[in-house]
């Protein structure tokens, strides 16, 4: 296991990100770049137990803080990030600078890893196997995969589903969950254990709160897992837990819309995810119990292994 | 007195090379043209099927699906069922009609 983040002392950690500080995030390679204090306290605050890259790594990502006159502060202006063009990709108040880093890595890789057939879906695992959950902005996915990974699933992601060619392995990116607005008190209440970033008010997605990935599941992020069930999740205030069998089709017409990067690698994506859709078993799942959609998932998933 | 033009003959269009995957009675065919998945119901794929093999017209299309499912021709609601197809067929690509000289 190569040396985390949490081993670079904060003077070395200073010396090295304005040249490029490389973290390992699951698959990906991402160079964080930034003289400021602000950047190397965020850092060491939220991404402690993310390996470094091996020196000489080629970075997927390259996201850099801008320098900024310290006056600039007093006028209230935004910090800014660049991406390899060095032109500003985001700005942003200080205090957001979290929400900007997640959100710009988001798209760097969204828009680049065409290696990988990537859907927006959560995906969790048990030793049993992988569950993928696609669904809309709003189904709950993030406020679910929060929970679920601090009771016994491995978190892969809470939004990003990365799909092998050739053997649809699922790859780990484990990385900080943003709860937004109510769900932030839903995970406080349900998982006191939880650890927090800080309340990031006013973002456009409103506010927000990033909880992190415990060491367990950063020490895991190269184990990957096969896909046993596709799991379409909605959250309704006060349901009963309901976990309804899909149709294969239905099942198939759904993951063709979930995907990013879908009509881009064409024919290699449909049948990647005809041959999904033949291995899995696939379920609608309505909650609004946390725990009892981690009994309905448990008992789906041992069924389906 | 004005001539009926000729009914139009459909074709599959032989550059589609679609790609089938099928769950029950639901059909996708994936259009490399494209990179456009599209969502058939079984008589659509049957027309496409058809057409294949050779140039059919509607009346022909009509007259080899009861044929091949053996049954009586009573129905005028599949006539009207196909020529829908047809429409739809053609708009996603996967047939041509043209009208002989």
């Amino acid at each position: 296991m190569s040396a985390t983040l949490r081993a670079v002392p904060a003077p070395e950690l200073a010396r090295q990100l304005p040249a490029g500080l490389k973290l390992r995030i699951g698959p990906f390679v991402v160079s964080m770049v930034g003289r400021d204090r602000l950047l190397a306290d965020c850092l060491q605050s939220h991404y402690p137990d993310y390996p470094l890259a091996l020196p000489g790594s080629f970075p997927d990502a390259r996201l850099h803080l801008l320098d900024q006159p310290w006056w600039h502060r007093l006028l209230g202006r935004p910090r800014h990030i660049c991406l390899e063009d060095e032109l500003s990709f985001t700005n942003f108040p200080p205090a957001a600078l979290l929400a900007h880093i997640e959100w710009s890595m988001n798209w760097c890789i969204a828009s680049r890893a065409n290696w990988f057939l990537m859907l927006h879906a959560a995906v969790l695992a048990r030793d049993e196997g992988a569950i993928i959950m696609p669904g809309v902005p709003g189904a709950g996915k993030s406020t679910l995969s929060a929970y679920l990974m601090h009771r016994g699933w491995r978190l892969f992601s809470d939004e990003f589903t990365l799909l092998t060619p050739g053997t649809l392995e699922l790859k780990p990116f484990p990385r900080l969950i943003p709860l937004k607005n109510d769900s932030i008190e839903v995970i406080k209440a349900a998982v006191p254990e939880a650890e927090f970033g800080p309340q990031i008010p006013g973002t456009r997605k409103g506010r927000v709160s990033h909880v992190k990935p415990t060491g367990e599941h950063l020490r895991r992020m190269h184990e990957g897992a096969q896909p046993r069930l596709v799991v379409f999740p909605r959250y309704q205030a006060g349901a009963a837990t309901e976990l309804t069998e899909l149709p294969k089709s239905a099942c198939f017409a759904e993951l063709t819309q979930n995907a990013f990067n879908y009509v881009l690698l064409g024919q290699q994506a449909f049948e990647m995810l005809a041959d999904l859709t033949d291995r899995v078993q696939s379920y609608r799942l309505v909650y609004s119990d946390l725990a009892e959609a981690n009994q309905a998932l448990q008992g789906a998933l041992r069924a389906a292994a | 007195m004005t001539k009926q033009p000729p009914e139009p003959n459909w074709i599959a269009d032989p550059t589609a090379r679609l790609v089938w995957r099928q769950w029950g009675d639901a059909h996708f065919a994936f259009d490399p043209r494209s990179h456009q998945t599209h969502f058939l119901n079984t008589l659509a794929v049957e027309v496409v099927d058809l057409l294949d093999e050779r140039p059919l017209t509607l009346a022909g299309i009509h007259r080899a699906l009861i044929d091949r499912h053996e049954v009586e021709d009573d129905d005028e609601g599949l006539l009207e069922a196909i020529e829908s197809s047809l429409n739809v067929l053609e708009h996603l690509g996967i047939i041509l009609s043209h009208h002989a000289s």
